[in-house]
């Protein structure tokens, strides 16, 4: 399996924290890849520094091959990254076509008629194609996080970076949403990075897992594996099996 | 959504309709070409200015600037080439050169100054008129501090008939033209791919840039189209004028009025800051006619009574506070 996008031995701190401490990490094609750990672990850092929104204090970011350490978001968004907010950060005074048309536009490069029917596509599969002319406000929060993940899916990423996707959802939701997120994986042939906060339920989706604890990845292996390691367990699930 | 692209396609047909009214008035009624030319002069101001703050949340506070380098631009043409071009030509050129004064300076400006949040833009730009009017006074052929004057220029080249007929006509067409084209790229820029990504950008510029959009690329555009309308704005000016004074080109007043239309009128739409410019300039024109003297004094207290009605309005274009709303956008 080739690697599509390969993160080396990067570091970024705020002050003294050290969010991230050198993570090196290869993600695969085809695959889906859960990152779990607890509050302030620094996933969303990890993201934020594949996407280029925060530069690395150290290290590199290699995606297919090339160097993008330095490149700007929206070059890293039209060569394929695509990215879900933790929180949603939609377009709140367009309506839920426009927010996703716009990522079609622009990161997946398509016409205004493309996107408008991989939109169409898209709020199908997701379940909001009856909102579809509703403005991105007046939606519910499951609904926003649903059009937050439609819009990164829509325009047809490579990688597609899913930052707490099932957070939040009614537990009863989250096996049709990681049901969802494996059929895009595998159907489109992306690579697709998870993260999770109904871990137990949900982590079991994925090919591979890895445990990031402190800013470094502590824990590497099939889901199972992961979720059955003894530091895993102790400074992370405890809590939650109990 | 419907009602949205109804409204948008509308506003369009009412705002170019508005403008050929006065058109129709001035070429009917030439007695009234005066105040049609104040009030054509004052949509344009609003709309060009809008297209940069209203697309972008951006506030210019050196906006003047691309008055007076059109201004400049026309006044060179003239100075430089009436001794052997046609006036058509010279007129032509001047247009020209305006945009290319004001799109150099909106290029250099935006390309460093639009990295910047919102309000250190703002206060920088506040830098850039007393700069570029330091600048320009201290080069003789910008005419120094007092000025260029190319009255004599036309009469000694083309006679003095051709004097009215550049500040009556000619001026006239480049307003009425600049009015028509604002509203034909706003209407654009609310219905086009550029519309969406500046929408997105206004809104969020780290999710724009997340989704493939060049934030600074398409500030920039809005800034040096808005930049250049206003050029053209200023190059009809000094027609009417034949002179620009540094002093008042460079002063505050233009970019403070075009503030106040934007304050009636709200930003990013079409008929609305249109219509708060037809009511800007036949307030300014009645109180300067009526009351002389008394127009600032009534204009602060309209400020006020807008400011306090909708306190979020002054402070949003600074802080990025007022993002838009379900209303502003289906109000197009
Ligand atoms: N902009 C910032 N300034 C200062 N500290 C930050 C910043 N962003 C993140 N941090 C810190 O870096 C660490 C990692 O944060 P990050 O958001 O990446 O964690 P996370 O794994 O996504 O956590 P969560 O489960 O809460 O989303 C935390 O200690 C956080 O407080
Ligand atoms: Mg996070």
């Amino acid at each position: 399996m080739s690697v599509v996008l390969r993160v080396e031995g990067v570091a970024k701190y705020f002050g003294g924290i050290k969010a991230l401490d050198g993570v090196t990490l290869d993600i695969h094609e085809n695959e889906l890849l859960a990152i779990i750990g607890p509050n302030g672990a620094g996933k969303t850092t990890l993201f934020n520094v594949i996407t280029g929104l925060r530069k690395p204090d150290r290290g590199r970011v290699l995606y297919m091959g090339r160097d993008i350490t330095r490149a700007p978001p929206y070059k890293r968004a039209q060569m394929g990254i695509a990215r879900a907010f933790q929180i949603p950060r939609l377009i709140y005074n367009a309506s839920v076509m426009d927010n996703a048309v716009l990522s079609c536009l622009f990161g997946g490069k398509m016409d205004l008629n493309n996107s408008k029917k991989r939109v169409l596509e898209v709020l199908k599969l997701v379940g909001l194609e009856k909102k579809a002319n509703e403005l991105a406000a007046n939606l519910t929060s499951p609904e926003k996080k649903l059009l937050e993940f439609a819009r990164a899916v829509a325009m047809k990423p490579r990688v597609l970076l899913l930052d707490e996707i099932v957070a939040g959802m009614p537990p009863a939701e989250v096996d049709n949403i990681m049901n969802l997120v494996r059929k895009i994986a595998i159907g489109e042939k992306i690579t697709v990075v998870a993260m999770v906060e109904h871990v137990i339920r949900a982590v079991k989706y994925a090919d591979r897992a890895v445990f990031l604890h402190q800013g470094r990845i502590l824990v590497e292996g099939s889901p199972s594996e992961v979720l059955n390691n003894k530091l895993v367990k102790e400074v992370y699930l405890g809590e939650i099996i109990e | 959504m419907r009602l949205i692209l109804l409204n948008k396609h509308l506003s369009l047909i009412f705002s170019l309709l508005i403008v050929f009214v006065f058109i129709l008035l001035r070429s009917i009624f030439p007695e009234y070409s005066q105040m049609v030319y104040f009030i054509v002069f004052y949509i344009a101001l609003g709309l060009a200015f809008n297209i940069f703050l209203g697309f972008t949340n951006y506030v210019c506070f050196g906006y003047t600037v691309f008055l007076a380098l059109g201004g400049y631009a026309m006044a060179h043409s003239i100075k430089w080439l009436a001794s052997s071009l046609n006036p058509v030509l010279v007129f032509t050129i001047g247009v020209l050169l305006s945009s290319l004064y004001a799109g150099i300076v909106a290029l250099l400006v935006g390309a460093i100054g639009l990295r910047l949040k919102e309000t250190y833009f703002a206060i920088a730009t506040i830098g850039l008129t007393q700069g570029l009017r330091f600048f320009i006074e201290g080069f003789r052929v910008w005419g120094g501090s007092e000025g260029l004057i190319v009255a004599g220029d036309i009469i000694s080249n083309y006679g003095s008939e051709w004097l009215t007929t550049l500040s009556i006509e000619y001026a006239d067409i480049l307003v009425f033209s600049t009015a028509v084209l604002s509203i034909v790229i706003t209407y654009y820029l609310l219905n086009s791919r550029t519309g969406y990504a500046l929408l997105a950008i206004r809104e969020d510029e780290e999710v724009a840039n997340s989704f493939g959009i060049n934030p600074v690329k398409y500030k920039l555009l809005a800034f040096m189209i808005s930049a250049i309308l206003g050029a053209f704005i200023g190059a009809s000016k000094l027609l009417k004028d034949q002179a620009v004074f540094p002093a008042e080109a460079f002063s505050l007043g233009f970019t403070l009025e075009a503030l106040v239309i934007t304050l009636i009128g709200g930003k990013g739409t079409l008929l609305f800051p249109l219509i708060a410019g037809i009511l800007y300039a036949s307030l300014k024109y009645f109180l300067t006619t009526i009351l002389p003297g008394f127009q600032l004094l009534i204009f602060a207290i309209i400020v006020i009574v807008i400011v306090e009605l909708f306190p979020e309005g002054i402070m949003g274009w600074l802080k990025k506070k007022l993002r838009g709303r379900a209303i502003e956008s289906i109000l197009i």
